[in-house]
């Protein structure tokens, strides 16, 4: 009976979660996004993945998180983590500061994905200023070597408003990916605005 | 208390073993003779020995593996001169990068050095005492042992732990790298008594080449007081030390630290130690492993391995670590103490550019808008290329 029992906490351990629904978010439509007045109006479907990466965010893609991966983070204020925490008591997570400069937030998304998603390298190859959400912004790229040894680049677009972080981000793996759906996450950024 | 004995008995380390030279006994430490290519023996050893074989196929190929010839050089060499050429021949030393304490070693003779070692680590004999530890149980064969033992208990509540261990490996805290190393982390992990038996034998080779014995008590403690510090900023009390990954297969004790003082203080050994000769090799992967480390989220422990790191003689890219440390806590106190450490990396050295960005940046955190921006305008003087340069221009501009 009790070997039974451990074969069945085996298995609920391995099955993928049956509440991992995800919801197709249909084109042409601006749909809001991260819990906050961020809202964005894609031009192609994307599908939503149904578990939140954390409470101030959401998570997009087109052939699963692992080939492209695009991040809304909204109103994300100071003392925020930008994931949900891994592991609270061993590796915390990185906190956003309302006093952080644009320029600061590359070393705090390096943080933040190298803990919680387990990069094991992480480069940041440009770091830009631009325009976003009608305010300046920083637009920087980035490129990781996976806890999946696979190398990826990545996007980010941010600005702080109010103190509160508002940021979108697309990280695909080097090899075609990334280059494919560039154009489309460029899209959502360029159809961001306040809701 | 448990805690506190073995902080007392690592520090008791170092009294005791100007002490006690007196009481050696020549044969203790021998090393057993070495026999040469070895091969698995039985049906056992040859699965054990396939299962390594197919691991090593994996991790030849990734690129966490760092391949920069001359630090692989170097650190295969720290490790012949240890345990002898002979015994080096059977091994392959893979350097990976990843910010955490830990080596290891399979049976059929991969040894996996991790970068968060080769940080923490400041002098050859500190490092020869870790890969002595490592080949010892490699040398003693513990893992079929414990593959043994472990194939005796119920096969279904090994299954069970197998999938639970695969199951919470994926998509999440990564730096297992892939199931197998997480299932495989059971067979690898040594019992108390292999753990006396490697010490010893590993004190044997650190004897035999010449290194000062004491320092593998010292590194033992610099880990140690690293998980209190860690521990500490992050408001917990009493620590245990199964947070450091190279303790959760080598389990700690008091016992063991026990036994370590008492062989540090009967080996033999030498007074080698090898810290510029160590500096130099490794000084361009300094920066680098500091950057990895800094990324942790880790004040206290990262503040304690620059701070170790800093005993033996401070460095620009020590205080700049330190001052990215503190710019990245960012309160205001931080920042002033930034700025400190970052004019310190300066006048070390003067072509450190990355300070002057730092220190810009710290200031005008602080809200000292003009001397921030004349420390920007400077750096990029210096970096006109560098990869943030439109963004600094901007700032400084308004």
């Amino acid at each position: 009976m009790r070997k039974f029992g451990l074969l069945i906490a085996a298995a609920l351990l391995i099955a993928p979660g049956s509440a991992m629904a995800h919801r197709l978010i249909d084109a042409n439509e601006a749909v809001t996004v991260a819990r906050s007045d961020l809202a964005v109006v894609p031009q192609i479907e994307w599908n939503r993945i149904s578990q939140r990466p954390g409470s101030n965010a959401e998570r997009w893609t087109l052939d699963g998180e692992l080939l492209n991966d695009v991040l809304f983070f909204g109103e994300v204020a100071s003392g925020d983590t930008l994931f949900r925490e891994v592991n609270r008591r061993e590796t915390p997570l990185p906190q956003f500061a309302s006093d952080m400069l644009l320029v600061d937030l590359p070393d705090f998304v390096e943080s933040s994905l190298r803990i919680a998603k387990g990069a094991s390298t992480f480069t940041t190859t440009s770091v830009e200023p631009t325009q976003f959400l009608g305010q300046g912004g920083v637009r920087f790229e980035f490129e990781t070597l996976g806890s999946d040894d696979l190398r990826r680049k990545g996007i980010a677009v941010a600005t702080i408003i109010d103190g509160e972080l508002f940021m979108m981000l697309y990280e695909a793996p080097s090899l075609y990916f990334f280059d494919r759906n560039r154009a489309d996450f460029e899209q959502l950024v360029a159809s961001a605005h306040l809701g | 208390m448990r805690l506190a004995a073995l902080v007392a008995a690592a520090t008791s380390l170092c009294v005791l073993a100007t002490a006690a030279q007196a009481q050696v006994d020549e044969g203790e430490f021998a090393i057993p003779p070495y026999e040469g290519v070895y091969q698995p023996q039985d049906r056992d050893e040859r699965g054990l020995w396939t299962m390594a074989d197919e691991d090593e196929r994996v991790l030849r190929d990734t690129d966490v593996v760092i391949r920069d010839p001359a630090l692989n050089d170097y650190v295969r060499g720290v490790l012949c001169r240890t345990v002898g050429q002979d015994r080096c021949e059977s091994v392959r030393v893979y350097i990976v990068r990843v910010p955490i304490f830990n080596a290891s070693m399979t049976p059929n003779g991969t040894m996996r050095v991790n970068s968060g070692l080769l940080l923490r680590v400041r002098s050859e004999a500190e490092l020869a005492s870790i890969l002595g530890h490592e080949f010892a149980h490699f040398e003693l064969r513990h893992t079929l042992a414990n593959y043994r033992r472990s194939r005796t208990g119920s096969d279904i509540g090994a299954w069970a732990a197998v999938l639970g261990a695969a199951a919470a490996n994926y998509g999440g805290y990564g730096y297992g790298h892939n199931a197998q190393v997480a299932i495989l982390g059971g067979v690898y992990s040594f019992r108390r008594n292999q753990e006396s038996e490697a010490d010893a034998l590993g004190f044997s080779y650190i004897a035999d080449a010449g290194f000062r014995p004491i320092a593998a008590a010292e590194v033992w403690q610099g880990v140690m007081d690293e998980t209190d510090r860690t521990a500490i900023d992050r408001g917990r009390r009493s620590p245990r030390y199964d947070g450091v990954a190279f303790f959760a297969s080598h389990p700690t004790s008091m016992e063991r630290a026990e036994a370590l003082a008492d062989l540090a203080t009967r080996v033999p050994g030498g007074d080698y130690d090898g810290v510029e000769e160590y500096r130099r090799a490794t000084a361009d992967w300094t920066p680098r492993f500091l950057a990895d480390e800094l990324a942790l989220n880790d004040f206290g422990g990262t503040d304690y391995v620059i701070e170790r790191l800093g005993e033996y003689g401070q460095t620009a890219d020590l205080l700049y670590a330190r001052g990215e440390l503190y710019r990245g806590r960012g309160h205001p106190r931080d920042l002033v103490n930034a700025a400190q450490f970052y004019r310190g990396a300066l006048d070390l050295d003067p072509d450190l550019h990355d300070a002057w960005r730092g220190m810009g940046l710290a200031l005008l955190r602080s809200g000292e808008f003009a001397q921030g921006s004349d420390a920007l305008r400077t750096y990029l003087e210096l970096a006109p290329e560098a990869n943030d340069a439109a963004m600094l221009r901007m700032m400084i501009k308004e």
